[in-house]
């Protein structure tokens, strides 16, 4: 049985970018990704596949389905183009009055984007049914994200001082998250099958970050040049490093109380990760940590009903624990006086979907499309009021993010008795998730 | 006081009398008195006027060097040799006239934090440790450092350089 959804994920992956001394001064950089199904009929669908559930990626969505198969052998494969902005505090003025010199120009934060593009294989999975049992394998590239940063440090003001600047910053992060899972379903009876499945995480982590100071030609402008790459190792620099493995499961139940209403309910658990940060300030003793990174556990209920002979309607709700981030991942690495005023909300996902069989056109094509609403989840800190300039700064870093509705849309078209194609694509303004996969089924 | 002339008779003779330059910044009075005796006596005063001294006029001016010797506008700020060390050095030796000035004083402008009131300030602590960033944690502030001169007179002059202060974790 078993699993889960969707989920968009912002995790903090901040870097305190100098020894402890420092904790959380220098550049904290969100990481933000979303753990989506596989599937390029699920992303068409806006991720509402809770209770369809219905091919070779129920292995990981909600393993239960996996009684759906069409035929004792089902396999799939999956490509993914993905394009994911990340925003980060990259220069302006947090507070003061610019000088108007160089790069004191802005009255206001100004943030930095940095973008990865990759389209990498996705899902590959193979499904075995046989009686009341099926049985499926899969590997499933939940996270891979690499991104590069440049910070110019934005200018403050700081006490008397109008012309305080935190450092610039060079970064960059790998992250991947790959899943290797088995899962096994059960027909307890013709309405209702239950599944588990278990689920190796395969986690990486390298990230490379270094603060940097201005560009120094021995005048009185120096201060408000912009950074000096050479700069790196200067004053500070912090890695991230840690790779593991975890195992998690996660449950399902596909009920069919009636031929057109079909509900599934999952629940994914969270795996956890440790890695080690180590902070070099020059003349300063390094500093070495081990924190945690978390996915967030998933519990997810969906209905699929089939409205006539050629519309099914899909609807689930998902809810993601986005706040267990808070108390290891995040505390850790934001400054300790700030900790307890920075939180993530966990998400109260909606996602809906359709599906309309073209009957009369050849090879009877299914087009497909959906949304879903992805609550504003990224890490944000709440002002204590002060106006101070921690506070001030970490208002600039850690601003929130927004409610987000991804639109979802694509095609499925049968190429034979054995083969399927299908197409999705789910687009946000900062996120767009393009998907081809390829179905073969065998057996009678 | 010394007399020319004869030493007997009565042709005229001449007193000179010469009285110290006046440091003082107003002019000082006072009356010069001959008296004599003999064959005949009497006296005569003269008023003297000793004019105040000229104004002086000082020049204040400083260097701002690392430890390697080379003039800086950034100044590390760490722990080690020992907290808040200030990793330079704010010379001002050529501030003229220096025999004249007699009180050095190295000020942060912004905050009114003394950095040190010797001709050379080398390599010391903050003086307020990091307070003197009034709780800034992080980053690089831009300060205005102003050295001033005094001289025993009482005149004075300013310089005022832009110095960035590097928190490099200490603060």
């Amino acid at each position: 049985m078993a699993f889960v959804r969707t989920a968009a994920l912002v995790v903090l992956l901040c870097m305190p970018a100098v020894a402890s001394a420092q904790t959380g001064q220098t550049a904290q950089i969100p990481l933000q990704f979303d753990f989506l199904n596989p599937g390029a009929r699920s992303l068409a669908l806006g991720s509402a596949f809770v209770a369809v559930a219905g091919d070779a990626t129920a292995a990981f969505t909600n393993p239960a389905g996996l009684m759906l198969a069409l035929k004792p052998i089902e396999v799939s494969a999956e490509v993914r183009y993905r394009s994911l902005e990340t925003p980060y505090l990259s220069m302006g003025r947090l507070s003061g009055t610019p000088t108007g010199r160089i790069l004191d120009t802005f009255d206001k934060p100004v943030y930095g984007v940095s973008v990865d593009r990759t389209t990498r294989p996705y899902f590959l999975s193979l499904i075995v049914k046989r009686k009341n049992w099926a049985y499926a394998g899969y590997r499933h590239e939940l996270v891979l994200q690499t991104n590069t940063f440049l910070s110019q440090g934005p200018f403050y003001k700081a006490g008397a001082f109008n012309n305080a600047r935190l450092f610039g910053l060079t970064g960059f992060r790998d992250i991947r998250l790959t899943t290797y899972g088995a899962s096994a379903t059960y027909r307890v009876s013709p309405w209702l099958s239950i599944g588990e499945g278990i689920s190796v995480y395969r986690f990486s982590l390298a990230a490379r970050f270094a603060a940097l100071g201005a560009q120094e030609l021995g005048t009185e402008d120096d201060f408000f040049r912009p950074v000096d790459p050479d700069s790196a190792g200067k004053h500070s620099s912090t890695t991230q490093d840690g790779t593991g493995t975890q195992v998690a499961f996660n449950v399902g139940a596909l009920m069919t109380p009636y031929p057109w209403l079909r509900v599934g309910l999952v629940f994914r658990q969270s795996a956890s990760f440790l890695f080690t940060e180590v902070n070099v300030v020059p003349n300063t003793p390094t500093a070495t940590r081990v924190g945690t990174f978390r996915t967030p556990g998933v519990m997810a209920a969906g209905v699929r009903v089939q409205a006539t002979d050629t519309l099914a309607l899909m609807f689930d709700y998902d809810w993601v624990q986005y706040a267990n981030l808070t108390t290891t991942f995040i505390t850790f690495q934001v400054d300790p006086s700030a900790a307890n005023r920075v939180s993530i909300a966990s998400g109260h996902e909606v996602h809906v979907g359709a599906e309309y069989a073209l009957l009369d056109f050849p090879g009877q094509p299914t087009v497909r499309a959906g949304a879903w609403f992805d609550p504003n989840h990224a890490v944000r800190y709440v002002s204590d009021g002060s106006g101070s300039e921690v506070d001030t700064r970490f208002q600039a870093i850690f601003p929130g993010g927004r409610d987000v509705w991804h639109y979802c849309f694509g095609i499925g078209v049968p190429l034979s008795r054995t083969f399927e194609a299908n197409v999705g694509g789910d687009i946000t303004s900062e996120r767009k998730y393009w998907s081809a996969s390829l179905v073969a089924r065998f057996g009678k | 006081m010394s007399y020319s002339g004869p030493t007997n008779g009565t042709a005229s003779a001449t007193f000179t009398f010469t009285v110290p330059s006046n440091p003082d910044q107003t002019t000082k009075n006072g009356n010069f008195a001959l008296n004599w005796s003999g064959n005949s006596s009497g006296s005569v005063t003269s008023a003297i006027s000793v004019a105040a001294a000229a104004t002086q006029t000082l020049t204040a001016n400083f260097n701002v060097v690392n430890e390697n010797g080379s003039p800086v506008t950034k100044c590390d700020v760490r722990d080690k040799p020992v907290l808040y060390y200030v990793a330079c050095e704010f010379d001002g030796r050529t501030s003229t006239p220096s025999a004249q000035i007699t009180s050095y004083q190295y000020v942060i402008v912004e905050s009114g934090d003394v950095l040190g009131d010797s001709a050379v300030v080398s390599f010391k602590p903050l003086p307020k440790g990091c307070a003197v960033f009034t709780g800034s944690t992080n980053g690089q502030i831009l300060t205005n450092v102003k050295l001033t001169v005094t001289s025993a007179t009482g005149a004075s002059n300013s310089a005022i350089k832009s110095v960035t202060f590097v928190k490099n974790g200490v603060c």
